[in-house]
Protein backbone atom coordinates (compact mmCIF):
# COMPACT_ATOMS: atom_id res chain seq x y z
CA UNK A 1 0.00 0.00 0.00
CA UNK A 2 2.78 2.39 0.91
CA UNK A 3 4.48 1.54 -2.29
CA UNK A 4 1.44 2.34 -4.39
CA UNK A 5 1.09 5.68 -2.69
CA UNK A 6 4.74 6.44 -3.29
CA UNK A 7 4.22 5.71 -6.95
CA UNK A 8 1.19 7.88 -7.16
CA UNK A 9 3.17 10.82 -5.91
CA UNK A 10 5.10 10.76 -9.15
CA UNK A 11 1.97 10.74 -11.28
CA UNK A 12 -0.09 13.64 -12.50
CA UNK A 13 -2.36 15.69 -10.28
CA UNK A 14 -5.06 14.16 -8.12
CA UNK A 15 -7.97 15.25 -10.22
CA UNK A 16 -6.95 13.49 -13.39
CA UNK A 17 -6.12 10.40 -11.38
CA UNK A 18 -9.59 10.41 -10.05
CA UNK A 19 -11.33 10.83 -13.37
CA UNK A 20 -9.26 8.03 -14.77
CA UNK A 21 -10.38 5.94 -11.87
CA UNK A 22 -13.98 6.79 -12.55
CA UNK A 23 -13.71 5.66 -16.15
CA UNK A 24 -12.12 2.48 -14.96
CA UNK A 25 -14.87 1.85 -12.51
CA UNK A 26 -17.46 2.10 -15.21
CA UNK A 27 -15.58 -0.42 -17.28
CA UNK A 28 -15.33 -3.22 -14.80
CA UNK A 29 -16.10 -4.86 -11.50
CA UNK A 30 -14.17 -5.43 -8.38
CA UNK A 31 -12.08 -8.26 -9.82
CA UNK A 32 -10.92 -5.99 -12.60
CA UNK A 33 -10.21 -3.32 -10.05
CA UNK A 34 -7.92 -5.54 -8.03
CA UNK A 35 -6.23 -6.74 -11.22
CA UNK A 36 -5.75 -3.12 -12.10
CA UNK A 37 -4.09 -2.49 -8.77
CA UNK A 38 -1.63 -5.35 -9.43
CA UNK A 39 -0.92 -4.00 -12.89
CA UNK A 40 -0.37 -0.57 -11.37
CA UNK A 41 2.05 -2.02 -8.88
CA UNK A 42 3.94 -3.90 -11.58
CA UNK A 43 3.97 -0.88 -13.80
CA UNK A 44 5.65 1.05 -11.03
CA UNK A 45 8.36 -1.53 -10.71
CA UNK A 46 9.03 -1.83 -14.40
CA UNK A 47 8.66 1.75 -15.60
CA UNK A 48 8.75 4.24 -12.71
CA UNK A 49 7.23 7.25 -14.51
CA UNK A 50 4.08 5.41 -15.65
CA UNK A 51 1.13 6.75 -13.64
CA UNK A 52 -0.73 3.92 -11.96
CA UNK A 53 -4.39 4.20 -12.89
CA UNK A 54 -5.85 3.14 -9.57
CA UNK A 55 -3.52 4.81 -7.12
CA UNK A 56 -6.20 6.76 -5.32
CA UNK A 57 -5.35 6.84 -1.66
CA UNK A 58 -8.06 7.10 0.96
CA UNK A 59 -6.13 8.94 3.66
CA UNK A 60 -7.55 12.35 2.84
CA UNK A 61 -11.12 11.33 2.22
CA UNK A 62 -14.12 11.74 4.44
CA UNK A 63 -17.88 11.59 4.61
CA UNK A 64 -20.39 14.27 5.49
CA UNK A 65 -23.82 13.10 6.60
CA UNK A 66 -26.74 14.93 5.00
CA UNK A 67 -29.14 13.92 7.69
CA UNK A 68 -32.48 14.73 6.14
CA UNK A 69 -31.69 13.40 2.70
CA UNK A 70 -30.40 9.94 3.53
CA UNK A 71 -27.22 10.82 1.69
CA UNK A 72 -23.48 11.00 2.32
CA UNK A 73 -21.11 13.37 0.62
CA UNK A 74 -17.66 12.04 -0.15
CA UNK A 75 -15.13 14.81 0.45
CA UNK A 76 -11.43 15.28 -0.05
CA UNK A 77 -9.74 17.10 2.81
CA UNK A 78 -6.59 18.11 0.90
CA UNK A 79 -8.46 19.80 -1.91
CA UNK A 80 -11.38 20.75 0.35
CA UNK A 81 -13.98 19.69 -2.12
CA UNK A 82 -16.92 17.38 -2.58
CA UNK A 83 -16.14 14.42 -4.82
CA UNK A 84 -19.69 13.14 -5.05
CA UNK A 85 -22.41 11.55 -3.01
CA UNK A 86 -23.76 8.19 -1.96
CA UNK A 87 -27.52 7.93 -1.71
CA UNK A 88 -30.18 5.71 -0.27
CA UNK A 89 -29.13 5.48 3.37
CA UNK A 90 -32.48 6.08 5.04
CA UNK A 91 -32.97 8.01 8.29
CA UNK A 92 -29.60 9.54 9.07
CA UNK A 93 -30.56 11.66 12.05
CA UNK A 94 -27.91 10.97 14.63
CA UNK A 95 -26.11 8.79 12.11
CA UNK A 96 -22.58 7.81 12.87
CA UNK A 97 -20.10 5.63 11.10
CA UNK A 98 -16.84 3.77 11.47
CA UNK A 99 -14.18 2.99 8.88
CA UNK A 100 -12.58 -0.20 7.70
CA UNK A 101 -8.89 -0.07 8.46
CA UNK A 102 -7.99 0.57 4.81
CA UNK A 103 -10.19 3.65 4.93
CA UNK A 104 -11.97 2.59 1.78
CA UNK A 105 -15.20 1.43 3.37
CA UNK A 106 -17.44 2.98 5.97
CA UNK A 107 -20.13 1.29 8.04
CA UNK A 108 -23.01 3.65 8.60
CA UNK A 109 -25.41 3.20 11.49
CA UNK A 110 -28.75 4.78 10.70
CA UNK A 111 -31.35 5.82 13.21
CA UNK A 112 -33.80 3.51 11.45
CA UNK A 113 -31.74 0.49 12.43
CA UNK A 114 -30.09 0.01 9.06
CA UNK A 115 -26.41 -0.84 8.74
CA UNK A 116 -25.02 0.30 5.42
CA UNK A 117 -21.59 -0.36 3.97
CA UNK A 118 -20.31 2.20 1.52
CA UNK A 119 -17.18 2.32 -0.63
CA UNK A 120 -15.61 5.77 -0.76
CA UNK A 121 -13.37 5.58 -3.84
CA UNK A 122 -16.23 4.41 -6.06
CA UNK A 123 -18.85 6.35 -4.07
CA UNK A 124 -21.18 3.41 -3.92
CA UNK A 125 -23.45 1.66 -1.48
CA UNK A 126 -22.16 -1.91 -1.41
CA UNK A 127 -24.24 -3.46 1.35
CA UNK A 128 -27.24 -2.66 3.46
CA UNK A 129 -29.12 -4.63 6.07
CA UNK A 130 -31.97 -3.77 8.39
CA UNK A 131 -30.39 -4.92 11.61
CA UNK A 132 -32.72 -3.42 14.23
CA UNK A 133 -35.61 -1.06 14.74
CA UNK A 134 -33.60 1.82 16.11
CA UNK A 135 -29.85 2.22 16.23
CA UNK A 136 -27.58 4.88 17.62
CA UNK A 137 -24.08 4.04 16.49
CA UNK A 138 -21.43 1.40 16.42
CA UNK A 139 -17.83 0.34 16.59
CA UNK A 140 -15.35 -1.76 14.64
CA UNK A 141 -13.11 -4.36 16.25
CA UNK A 142 -9.38 -3.81 16.70
CA UNK A 143 -8.59 -6.12 13.77
CA UNK A 144 -11.34 -4.67 11.60
CA UNK A 145 -13.12 -7.98 11.17
CA UNK A 146 -16.24 -7.28 13.23
CA UNK A 147 -18.66 -4.39 13.21
CA UNK A 148 -20.96 -3.94 16.20
CA UNK A 149 -24.13 -1.85 16.29
CA UNK A 150 -25.62 -0.48 19.49
CA UNK A 151 -29.37 -0.53 19.48
CA UNK A 152 -32.20 1.14 21.33
CA UNK A 153 -34.83 -1.11 19.81
CA UNK A 154 -34.45 -3.93 20.57
CA UNK A 155 -32.00 -2.91 23.28
CA UNK A 156 -28.65 -4.61 22.85
CA UNK A 157 -25.79 -4.98 20.45
CA UNK A 158 -25.53 -6.96 17.26
CA UNK A 159 -22.22 -7.90 15.74
CA UNK A 160 -21.54 -8.45 12.06
CA UNK A 161 -18.82 -9.77 9.83
CA UNK A 162 -17.35 -6.63 8.29
CA UNK A 163 -16.82 -8.32 4.93
CA UNK A 164 -20.28 -9.78 4.40
CA UNK A 165 -22.47 -8.01 7.00
CA UNK A 166 -23.57 -11.46 8.15
CA UNK A 167 -24.64 -11.34 11.79
CA UNK A 168 -22.26 -13.28 14.02
CA UNK A 169 -23.74 -12.41 17.41
CA UNK A 170 -26.92 -10.96 18.86
CA UNK A 171 -26.50 -9.86 22.47
CA UNK A 172 -29.71 -8.47 24.00
CA UNK A 173 -29.11 -6.06 26.87
CA UNK A 174 -31.43 -8.04 29.09
CA UNK A 175 -30.88 -6.75 32.60
CA UNK A 176 -34.00 -8.25 34.13
CA UNK A 177 -36.07 -11.08 32.73
CA UNK A 178 -37.77 -9.72 29.63
CA UNK A 179 -36.41 -6.19 30.07
CA UNK A 180 -34.00 -4.83 27.49
CA UNK A 181 -32.01 -1.66 28.02
CA UNK A 182 -31.13 0.91 25.41
CA UNK A 183 -27.42 0.70 24.70
CA UNK A 184 -25.08 3.70 24.52
CA UNK A 185 -21.35 4.37 24.59
CA UNK A 186 -20.25 1.38 22.52
CA UNK A 187 -16.48 1.18 21.96
CA UNK A 188 -14.08 -1.51 20.85
CA UNK A 189 -11.49 -2.95 23.21
CA UNK A 190 -8.30 -4.80 22.29
CA UNK A 191 -9.09 -8.29 21.10
CA UNK A 192 -12.50 -8.99 19.71
CA UNK A 193 -14.20 -7.21 22.56
CA UNK A 194 -16.75 -4.44 22.81
CA UNK A 195 -17.72 -2.37 25.82
CA UNK A 196 -20.97 -0.46 26.27
CA UNK A 197 -23.33 1.08 28.78
CA UNK A 198 -26.96 0.23 29.47
CA UNK A 199 -28.91 3.46 29.87
CA UNK A 200 -31.92 1.84 31.53
CA UNK A 201 -30.03 -0.63 33.71
CA UNK A 202 -27.22 1.51 35.16
CA UNK A 203 -24.78 -1.15 34.01
CA UNK A 204 -21.70 -1.40 31.81
CA UNK A 205 -20.94 -4.59 29.93
CA UNK A 206 -17.98 -6.06 28.10
CA UNK A 207 -18.74 -8.61 25.39
CA UNK A 208 -15.85 -10.82 24.35
CA UNK A 209 -16.39 -12.34 20.93
CA UNK A 210 -13.03 -13.98 20.50
CA UNK A 211 -14.54 -17.46 20.61
CA UNK A 212 -17.40 -16.77 18.25
CA UNK A 213 -15.54 -17.88 15.13
CA UNK A 214 -14.99 -21.25 16.86
CA UNK A 215 -18.68 -21.55 17.63
CA UNK A 216 -18.59 -20.36 21.24
CA UNK A 217 -21.11 -17.91 22.64
CA UNK A 218 -19.91 -14.37 23.46
CA UNK A 219 -18.62 -14.04 27.02
CA UNK A 220 -20.09 -11.18 29.04
CA UNK A 221 -18.58 -9.29 31.94
CA UNK A 222 -21.01 -6.98 33.74
CA UNK A 223 -20.42 -3.99 35.97
CA UNK A 224 -23.55 -3.25 37.94
CA UNK A 225 -24.85 -0.15 39.69
CA UNK A 226 -22.33 2.08 37.95
CA UNK A 227 -24.46 5.20 38.37
CA UNK A 228 -27.79 6.44 37.14
CA UNK A 229 -28.54 6.58 33.41
CA UNK A 230 -25.18 6.41 31.64
CA UNK A 231 -25.84 8.34 28.42
CA UNK A 232 -22.58 8.05 26.47
CA UNK A 233 -19.01 6.99 27.00
CA UNK A 234 -15.49 7.19 25.70
CA UNK A 235 -12.39 5.09 25.75
CA UNK A 236 -9.07 6.87 26.25
CA UNK A 237 -6.68 6.68 23.29
CA UNK A 238 -4.51 4.09 25.06
CA UNK A 239 -7.55 1.87 25.62
CA UNK A 240 -7.07 2.00 29.37
CA UNK A 241 -10.01 3.96 30.76
CA UNK A 242 -13.65 3.68 29.87
CA UNK A 243 -15.50 6.78 31.05
CA UNK A 244 -19.28 7.07 30.95
CA UNK A 245 -21.27 10.22 31.56
CA UNK A 246 -24.31 9.95 33.80
CA UNK A 247 -27.54 11.68 32.98
CA UNK A 248 -29.29 10.81 36.23
CA UNK A 249 -26.70 12.27 38.57
CA UNK A 250 -23.83 14.71 38.83
CA UNK A 251 -20.76 12.73 38.01
CA UNK A 252 -19.12 10.29 35.67
CA UNK A 253 -17.99 6.72 36.08
CA UNK A 254 -14.64 5.30 35.00
CA UNK A 255 -13.35 1.79 34.70
CA UNK A 256 -9.59 1.16 34.60
CA UNK A 257 -9.23 -1.75 32.22
CA UNK A 258 -5.58 -2.22 33.07
CA UNK A 259 -6.36 -2.87 36.74
CA UNK A 260 -5.98 -6.45 37.96
CA UNK A 261 -9.68 -6.39 38.74
CA UNK A 262 -11.39 -3.58 36.87
CA UNK A 263 -14.20 -1.93 38.78
CA UNK A 264 -16.55 1.00 38.26
CA UNK A 265 -15.45 4.11 40.15
CA UNK A 266 -17.20 7.44 40.37
CA UNK A 267 -15.32 10.54 39.26
CA UNK A 268 -16.32 14.20 39.56
CA UNK A 269 -19.18 13.21 41.81
CA UNK A 270 -21.37 16.18 42.58
CA UNK A 271 -19.87 18.51 39.98
CA UNK A 272 -23.16 20.36 39.88
CA UNK A 273 -22.86 21.02 43.62
CA UNK A 274 -26.53 20.61 44.19
CA UNK A 275 -27.58 23.37 41.80
CA UNK A 276 -30.60 22.55 39.70
CA UNK A 277 -29.36 21.51 36.27
CA UNK A 278 -30.61 23.32 33.20
CA UNK A 279 -32.88 21.44 30.84
CA UNK A 280 -30.70 19.39 28.53
CA UNK A 281 -31.75 20.09 24.95
CA UNK A 282 -29.28 17.68 23.48
CA UNK A 283 -27.32 14.90 25.09
CA UNK A 284 -23.61 15.66 25.06
CA UNK A 285 -21.39 13.27 23.15
CA UNK A 286 -18.37 11.89 24.88
CA UNK A 287 -17.31 9.91 21.90
CA UNK A 288 -15.22 12.56 20.26
CA UNK A 289 -13.19 12.58 23.43
CA UNK A 290 -10.95 15.43 24.38
CA UNK A 291 -7.91 13.97 26.02
CA UNK A 292 -5.18 16.58 25.89
CA UNK A 293 -1.96 15.47 27.50
CA UNK A 294 -2.85 14.15 30.96
CA UNK A 295 -6.09 16.06 31.12
CA UNK A 296 -9.56 15.13 30.03
CA UNK A 297 -12.02 17.83 28.97
CA UNK A 298 -15.58 16.72 29.52
CA UNK A 299 -18.96 18.34 28.92
CA UNK A 300 -20.88 19.13 32.12
CA UNK A 301 -24.42 17.94 31.56
CA UNK A 302 -27.08 20.58 32.19
CA UNK A 303 -24.55 23.37 32.68
CA UNK A 304 -22.64 25.84 30.58
CA UNK A 305 -19.30 24.39 31.57
CA UNK A 306 -16.49 22.16 30.42
CA UNK A 307 -14.90 20.16 33.22
CA UNK A 308 -11.16 19.56 33.31
CA UNK A 309 -9.96 16.41 35.01
CA UNK A 310 -6.45 15.31 35.85
CA UNK A 311 -6.03 11.78 34.58
CA UNK A 312 -3.48 10.73 37.20
CA UNK A 313 -5.41 11.73 40.31
CA UNK A 314 -8.86 11.87 38.64
CA UNK A 315 -9.52 15.08 40.54
CA UNK A 316 -11.19 18.11 39.01
CA UNK A 317 -8.61 20.68 37.94
CA UNK A 318 -11.14 23.30 37.08
CA UNK A 319 -14.17 24.16 35.05
CA UNK A 320 -14.32 26.46 32.11
CA UNK A 321 -17.40 28.61 31.56
CA UNK A 322 -18.60 28.32 27.95
CA UNK A 323 -21.30 29.85 25.76
CA UNK A 324 -23.93 27.15 26.14
CA UNK A 325 -24.48 23.49 26.93
CA UNK A 326 -21.55 21.64 25.41
CA UNK A 327 -22.35 18.84 22.98
CA UNK A 328 -18.97 17.92 21.50
CA UNK A 329 -15.77 18.72 23.35
CA UNK A 330 -12.98 17.69 21.01
CA UNK A 331 -9.22 18.05 21.18
CA UNK A 332 -7.28 19.00 18.09
CA UNK A 333 -5.11 15.95 17.34
CA UNK A 334 -2.07 17.56 19.02
CA UNK A 335 -4.07 18.36 22.17
CA UNK A 336 -3.13 22.04 22.16
CA UNK A 337 -6.69 23.18 21.54
CA UNK A 338 -10.08 21.91 22.56
CA UNK A 339 -13.10 22.89 20.46
CA UNK A 340 -16.61 22.97 21.83
CA UNK A 341 -19.99 23.21 20.16
CA UNK A 342 -23.35 23.65 21.83
CA UNK A 343 -26.94 22.54 22.09
CA UNK A 344 -29.87 24.59 20.84
CA UNK A 345 -30.34 27.60 21.31
CA UNK A 346 -26.61 28.43 21.47
CA UNK A 347 -25.58 26.30 18.54
CA UNK A 348 -24.62 29.12 16.24
CA UNK A 349 -21.36 29.39 18.17
CA UNK A 350 -18.21 27.38 18.52
CA UNK A 351 -15.59 28.06 21.16
CA UNK A 352 -11.94 27.17 21.33
CA UNK A 353 -10.16 26.48 24.61
CA UNK A 354 -6.41 26.87 24.86
CA UNK A 355 -5.26 23.89 26.91
CA UNK A 356 -2.22 25.70 28.30
CA UNK A 357 -4.16 28.55 29.90
CA UNK A 358 -7.41 26.53 30.14
CA UNK A 359 -9.37 29.49 28.90
CA UNK A 360 -11.68 30.14 26.01
CA UNK A 361 -9.58 32.17 23.61
CA UNK A 362 -11.82 32.19 20.55
CA UNK A 363 -15.55 32.40 20.02
CA UNK A 364 -16.60 31.87 16.45
CA UNK A 365 -19.92 32.00 14.63
CA UNK A 366 -19.30 29.71 11.71
CA UNK A 367 -22.96 29.25 10.79
CA UNK A 368 -26.44 28.42 12.00
CA UNK A 369 -27.06 25.20 13.92
CA UNK A 370 -23.55 23.82 14.20
CA UNK A 371 -23.90 20.10 14.74
CA UNK A 372 -20.42 18.64 14.43
CA UNK A 373 -16.73 19.35 14.01
CA UNK A 374 -13.97 17.21 12.60
CA UNK A 375 -10.25 17.86 12.45
CA UNK A 376 -8.10 16.99 9.49
CA UNK A 377 -5.71 14.15 10.35
CA UNK A 378 -2.98 16.42 11.70
CA UNK A 379 -5.25 19.22 12.80
CA UNK A 380 -4.38 22.17 10.57
CA UNK A 381 -8.05 22.58 9.70
CA UNK A 382 -11.37 21.93 11.32
CA UNK A 383 -14.50 21.18 9.33
CA UNK A 384 -17.71 22.43 10.90
CA UNK A 385 -21.19 21.43 9.79
CA UNK A 386 -23.88 24.06 9.89
CA UNK A 387 -27.24 22.41 9.46
CA UNK A 388 -29.41 25.48 8.96
CA UNK A 389 -26.96 27.16 6.59
CA UNK A 390 -26.73 24.02 4.50
CA UNK A 391 -22.99 24.29 4.52
CA UNK A 392 -19.76 22.90 5.85
CA UNK A 393 -17.11 25.47 6.69
CA UNK A 394 -13.43 24.69 6.79
CA UNK A 395 -11.44 26.83 9.21
CA UNK A 396 -7.72 27.19 9.78
CA UNK A 397 -7.16 26.15 13.41
CA UNK A 398 -4.32 28.64 13.90
CA UNK A 399 -5.59 31.78 12.18
CA UNK A 400 -9.32 30.86 12.40
CA UNK A 401 -9.71 32.06 8.84
CA UNK A 402 -12.23 30.38 6.61
CA UNK A 403 -10.48 28.21 4.07
CA UNK A 404 -13.50 26.88 2.21
CA UNK A 405 -17.26 26.59 2.32
CA UNK A 406 -18.88 23.50 0.90
CA UNK A 407 -22.57 23.14 0.16
CA UNK A 408 -24.39 20.31 1.88
CA UNK A 409 -28.05 19.70 2.62
CA UNK A 410 -28.66 19.90 6.40
CA UNK A 411 -25.25 18.42 7.23
CA UNK A 412 -24.67 16.75 10.58
CA UNK A 413 -21.76 14.38 11.26
CA UNK A 414 -18.40 14.76 9.52
CA UNK A 415 -16.12 11.73 9.58
CA UNK A 416 -12.64 11.56 8.09
CA UNK A 417 -10.90 8.32 7.22
CA UNK A 418 -8.13 9.08 9.72
CA UNK A 419 -10.59 7.65 12.26
CA UNK A 420 -9.77 4.23 10.81
CA UNK A 421 -6.45 4.29 12.65
CA UNK A 422 -7.71 5.66 15.96
CA UNK A 423 -9.01 3.52 18.82
CA UNK A 424 -12.45 4.45 20.04
CA UNK A 425 -13.48 6.09 16.78
CA UNK B 1 -45.84 -2.04 19.49
CA UNK B 2 -49.40 -1.89 20.76
CA UNK B 3 -48.16 -2.69 24.24
CA UNK B 4 -45.49 -0.06 24.02
CA UNK B 5 -47.92 2.59 22.90
CA UNK B 6 -50.33 1.58 25.60
CA UNK B 7 -47.55 1.89 28.14
CA UNK B 8 -46.57 5.26 26.79
CA UNK B 9 -50.17 6.41 26.89
CA UNK B 10 -50.48 5.23 30.47
CA UNK B 11 -47.24 6.91 31.47
CA UNK B 12 -48.21 10.17 29.89
CA UNK B 13 -51.68 10.03 31.33
CA UNK B 14 -50.31 9.41 34.80
CA UNK B 15 -47.82 12.17 34.28
CA UNK B 16 -50.48 14.44 32.93
CA UNK B 17 -52.83 13.80 35.84
CA UNK B 18 -50.11 14.06 38.41
CA UNK B 19 -48.65 17.26 37.09
CA UNK B 20 -50.22 20.45 38.33
CA UNK B 21 -48.97 22.25 35.22
CA UNK B 22 -51.52 20.47 33.10
CA UNK B 23 -54.40 21.74 35.15
CA UNK B 24 -52.94 25.22 35.13
CA UNK B 25 -53.11 25.33 31.36
CA UNK B 26 -56.55 25.62 29.83
CA UNK B 27 -57.17 22.51 27.78
CA UNK B 28 -58.12 23.59 24.26
CA UNK B 29 -61.64 22.55 23.46
CA UNK B 30 -60.74 21.75 19.87
CA UNK B 31 -57.36 21.37 18.20
CA UNK B 32 -55.66 24.66 18.89
CA UNK B 33 -54.85 25.17 15.22
CA UNK B 34 -57.54 27.77 14.89
CA UNK B 35 -57.15 29.70 18.09
CA UNK B 36 -54.30 32.12 18.82
CA UNK B 37 -51.99 30.25 16.56
CA UNK B 38 -48.41 31.27 15.85
CA UNK B 39 -47.64 33.33 12.77
CA UNK B 40 -46.91 31.37 9.59
CA UNK B 41 -43.19 32.03 9.85
CA UNK B 42 -43.13 30.94 13.49
CA UNK B 43 -45.06 27.82 12.51
CA UNK B 44 -42.33 26.99 10.06
CA UNK B 45 -39.74 27.46 12.79
CA UNK B 46 -41.68 25.22 15.14
CA UNK B 47 -42.00 22.55 12.49
CA UNK B 48 -38.30 22.76 11.87
CA UNK B 49 -37.67 22.45 15.60
CA UNK B 50 -39.90 19.41 15.69
CA UNK B 51 -38.03 17.78 12.86
CA UNK B 52 -34.50 18.58 13.93
CA UNK B 53 -34.37 19.40 17.63
CA UNK B 54 -37.03 16.95 18.76
CA UNK B 55 -35.69 14.66 16.05
CA UNK B 56 -32.26 14.49 17.64
CA UNK B 57 -33.73 12.31 20.40
CA UNK B 58 -36.97 11.09 18.84
CA UNK B 59 -35.60 10.42 15.36
CA UNK B 60 -35.81 12.62 12.31
CA UNK B 61 -38.91 10.71 11.24
CA UNK B 62 -40.13 10.87 14.85
CA UNK B 63 -40.11 7.10 15.07
CA UNK B 64 -38.26 7.12 18.38
CA UNK B 65 -34.73 7.03 19.72
CA UNK B 66 -33.67 7.88 23.22
CA UNK B 67 -37.19 9.24 23.48
CA UNK B 68 -40.30 7.34 22.36
CA UNK B 69 -41.94 7.55 18.95
CA UNK B 70 -43.81 10.84 18.60
CA UNK B 71 -45.25 10.50 15.11
CA UNK B 72 -48.92 11.35 14.50
CA UNK B 73 -50.10 7.81 15.07
CA UNK B 74 -48.56 7.73 18.54
CA UNK B 75 -49.60 11.28 19.34
CA UNK B 76 -53.24 10.73 18.45
CA UNK B 77 -53.44 8.25 21.31
CA UNK B 78 -52.67 11.00 23.80
CA UNK B 79 -54.65 14.03 24.93
CA UNK B 80 -53.35 17.15 23.25
CA UNK B 81 -53.00 18.86 26.63
CA UNK B 82 -50.70 16.09 27.89
CA UNK B 83 -48.48 16.47 24.82
CA UNK B 84 -48.39 20.23 25.18
CA UNK B 85 -47.54 19.97 28.88
CA UNK B 86 -44.76 17.50 28.18
CA UNK B 87 -43.26 19.81 25.57
CA UNK B 88 -43.59 22.90 27.71
CA UNK B 89 -42.53 21.50 31.07
CA UNK B 90 -40.53 18.41 30.22
CA UNK B 91 -40.72 15.15 32.09
CA UNK B 92 -38.70 15.13 35.29
CA UNK B 93 -36.62 12.02 35.75
CA UNK B 94 -36.31 11.47 32.03
CA UNK B 95 -34.10 13.19 29.44
CA UNK B 96 -37.14 15.11 28.12
CA UNK B 97 -36.35 18.78 28.86
CA UNK B 98 -38.78 21.64 29.37
CA UNK B 99 -38.85 23.78 26.22
CA UNK B 100 -40.48 26.77 27.88
CA UNK B 101 -37.34 28.85 27.56
CA UNK B 102 -37.71 28.62 23.78
CA UNK B 103 -41.45 28.44 23.12
CA UNK B 104 -44.59 29.81 24.70
CA UNK B 105 -47.41 27.74 26.18
CA UNK B 106 -49.58 28.69 23.20
CA UNK B 107 -46.88 27.52 20.81
CA UNK B 108 -46.61 24.23 22.70
CA UNK B 109 -50.38 23.84 22.29
CA UNK B 110 -50.12 24.52 18.59
CA UNK B 111 -47.23 22.09 18.22
CA UNK B 112 -49.10 19.39 20.15
CA UNK B 113 -52.09 19.78 17.84
CA UNK B 114 -49.84 19.80 14.79
CA UNK B 115 -48.16 16.61 15.93
CA UNK B 116 -51.52 14.87 15.94
CA UNK B 117 -52.25 15.81 12.34
CA UNK B 118 -51.75 13.05 9.81
CA UNK B 119 -48.03 12.92 9.13
CA UNK B 120 -47.38 16.29 7.52
CA UNK B 121 -43.69 16.41 8.43
CA UNK B 122 -43.12 12.80 7.51
CA UNK B 123 -44.30 13.27 3.95
CA UNK B 124 -41.87 16.08 3.31
CA UNK B 125 -39.04 13.89 4.46
CA UNK B 126 -40.26 10.95 2.47
CA UNK B 127 -40.07 13.00 -0.70
CA UNK B 128 -36.37 13.58 -0.09
CA UNK B 129 -35.65 10.00 0.74
CA UNK B 130 -33.90 8.37 -2.19
CA UNK B 131 -34.33 4.86 -0.89
CA UNK B 132 -35.19 2.43 -3.65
Amino acid sequence: MNFVIACSATSSNGFSRFSRFSRFRRAGGRLLASLGLCVALLACVATPPAPPPLAVGTGDLGLVVERASGRLQVVNTSRREVLGSIQGLGDLSHASLVYSRDGAFAFVFGRDGALSKVHLPSRSLVGRIQQSGNSIGGAISQDGSLVAAQNYQPGGIRVFDSQTLRMVADIPAEYQPGKLSRVVGLVELPGQRFMYALFDANEIWIADLSGVAAGQAPRLQKFKQVGRQPYDALITPDGRYYIAGLFGEDGLVKIDLWAAEPKAERILAGYGRGQAPLPVFKMPHLRGWAIAGRQAYLPAIGRHEVLVVDMDSWQELGRIPVAGQPVFVMARPDGRQVWVNFAVPDYHQVQMIDTQSRQVIQTLSPGKAVLHMEFTPRGESVWISSRDDNSVNVLDTRSFERQATLKAEAPSGIFFTSRAQRSGF
Amino acid sequence: MVNRNALLLLTLLIYGLGNPGVAAQPAPTSPALTDGQPSPSRQLQLRRMLEHDCGSCHGLRLTGGLGPAIHAEAMRQLPQAAIAATIYQGRPGTPMPAWKSMITAAEADWLAAFMQLPSAPKQELASQDQRP
